[in-house]
């Protein structure tokens, strides 16, 4: 228990002393906001992938790869084909977010379509879409603390020192902002993904050549994809690999990332940074856990595939290491949602209504960020049996701002009225299906509820812009932001007025 | 020459887009034998994830390309 707390307190210190020392004072709210727009490629390419993969992946993916084989690599395909669209995206989203000085997701949406109310639609449905899954990420750090504490903590007690030590970290996030999110997500990534990825590496030698358990010797079964005919239904793959792939920048935690960069161009090297490295942990991960599926101790509890063969293959020190490796991945992802929520809090609620100060601004983020920590860690330490359900309901709701948020960069034609009611609809559509039916999968060929309320969402967008056109005013300004993301350096002056209301 | 190239990586983005979401092609995959010594399913998601990978890091060098001859 000494090996394995002392790793995580020496790790946890580490990462702490960093952020002390790189603190500096914010001069504006886009400073704490979005850390003045100011990193090169290689801590956004880290950034990223610490926001993006969360400590589940370990648990969760890891376990499902144990139980169920190859359909987990579903969570690699749209992990690595969202980035083709940050790719897409970059240019238009960077340019914008630059000229404006856009500092949340929510004021794209208010700058895209000229709309006060849109933003604060948009930041309500991101809020409350993450909080559940905030909640799910403390969690998660008591079976890690349980582990650590090598059976010593009942659950209870491991969930409640979890949520401490997470809510102690968020100290750094509130004083420092997005600042201190990036330069801890660099330190962080570099346990989770680089150093993970070669325990995963080892692992994955050492099942194989001291367990004698190799790929040919796994049950068919795993290697088995739902198709035609599957009580899943046959387009359950493209289900799951669509909504990854859309909803991935729908959380504004993630979105935030391609506004923190210091240009275009270091957007575009991180993702070419990020994509190697990705590909490298996510298949060592699942074929790791597939692999540790052979372990008589995994069958049982595929979840904790992660601390049960860490143990097993290196002892109490690969035990703390494998923790380390798990805190390090949470931190980060917990770390960006709470910071971007904060974020929103004070810009696009607070700050939508009335004109409030870069002070002001800075204060209601930090307060919202610490009420958030408060308000997740004690719904942590409560047994709320409804809580997964919620997080994938929430994953069905978030994906309805995909709609006028890719429409929106790409296509001039789509106007407010069609955004606000397509994400609306399309959100209540997802509700409804999911609560009254809950088995719903099975009569829809498995597509998610998400998908069908995402197809009523783009229904009525697209209707929406030829029904009631843009007016000719309103579609110049539209034509000019366009431009303004085409040729960002020669626009300074002729577009001044496209700012939005 | 440089339009071209670009032309090229937009193909490449769409064709990874249709590799990861065309169900027709992983119900293939499902019925099919091993291939190179691994399940058909694994080797699909493995090609589907490198060709994804490959598709970024050409578009980010080519990127580089055209910005360095501006």
């Amino acid at each position: 228990m000494t090996i394995t707390f002392g790793l995580l307190i020496g790790f946890f210190v580490m990462v702490v002393t960093i952020l002390q020392l790189t603190k500096r004072k914010d001069r504006s709210f886009t400073d704490y906001a979005v850390g003045g727009r100011s990193f090169d490629a290689r801590f956004q390419a880290m950034s990223f992938l610490n926001t993006w993969y969360p400590g589940a992946m370990f648990t969760a993916f890891g376990g499902l790869a144990a139980a169920s084989g190859v359909i987990s690599f579903y969570v690699l395909v749209y992990s690595l084909l969202t980035v083709v669209l940050m790719y897409v995206m970059a240019q238009a989203v960077w340019t914008w977010g630059k000229h404006f000085d856009l500092k949340t997701q929510p004021d794209l949406f208010a700058l895209r379509y000229n709309s006060r109310h849109i933003r604060t639609i948009a930041a309500v449905i991101g809020i409350i879409s993450g909080i559940p899954w905030l909640v799910l990420g403390m969690q998660a750090l008591g079976g890690l603390f349980q582990y650590m504490s090598l059976g010593k903590l009942g659950f209870t007690s491991a969930v409640i020192l979890g949520v401490a030590v997470i809510a102690l970290r968020q100290v750094w996030t509130v004083r420092m902002g997005m600042r201190g999110v990036v330069i801890s997500d660099m330190a962080q990534g570099i346990v989770a993904y680089i150093i993970g990825t070669a325990v995963l590496i080892d692992l994955i030698i050492w099942l194989v050549n001291s367990k004698g358990i190799q790929l040919a010797s796994l049950p068919a079964s795993m290697f088995t994809l739902p198709g035609l005919g599957s009580k899943e239904g046959p387009l359950y793959v493209f289900s799951l690999i669509l909504t990854g792939t859309v909803g991935g920048w729908c959380w504004p935690y993630i979105f935030v990332r391609l506004f923190t960069a210091d240009s275009v161009h270091s957007l575009k090297k991180s993702a070419a940074l990020a994509m190697p490295l990705s590909l490298l942990f996510g298949v060592a991960l699942l074929i790791f856990g597939m692999l540790a599926s052979g372990l008589p101790a995994v069958a049982d509890q595929p979840n904790d595939v992660w601390f049960l063969a860490s143990q097993e293959a290196g002892g109490v020190w690969l035990l703390g290491i494998a923790g380390m490796i798990l805190l390090a991945a949470s931190m980060g992802h917990i770390d960006g949602n709470i910071q971007a929520t904060g974020a929103q809090i004070a810009n696009d609620l607070f700050g939508n209504y009335r004109t409030l100060t870069h002070p002001q601004l800075i204060f209601i983020a930090k307060f919202g960020m610490v009420l958030l920590t408060a308000l997740s860690a004690w719904l942590a330490c409560l047994t709320l049996p409804a809580l997964f359900s919620l997080a994938v309901l929430a994953y069905q709701g978030i994906i309805q701002l995909a709609v006028p948020q890719f429409l929106g960069i790409f296509w001039k034609k789509g106007n407010a009225a069609g955004a606000i009611a397509g994400m609306v609809l399309g959100f209540l559509t997802a509700v409804l299906l999911e609560a009254a039916f809950p088995e719903l999968l099975g009569h829809t060929y498995g597509l998610s509820s998400g998908l069908i309320g995402l197809a009523v969402n783009l229904t009525v967008y697209v209707a929406l812009a030829y029904l009631r056109p843009n007016s000719a005013d309103e579609q110049l300004r539209i034509d000019a932001l366009f431009q303004i993301a085409k040729k960002p350096a020669n626009t300074e002056q002729r577009f001044d007025h496209v700012q939005a209301s | 020459m440089i339009l071209n190239r670009m032309l090229l990586i937009k193909l490449w983005f769409i064709a990874d887009a249709v590799l990861a979401l065309l169900p027709p092609l992983y119900w293939w995959v499902n019925g099919q034998p091993a291939m190179l010594g691994l399940p058909a399913t694994l080797v699909y998601f493995l090609l589907v994830s490198i060709c994804i990978t490959a598709s970024v890091v050409t578009a980010y060098f080519l990127d580089s390309d055209r910005s360095a001859a501006r």
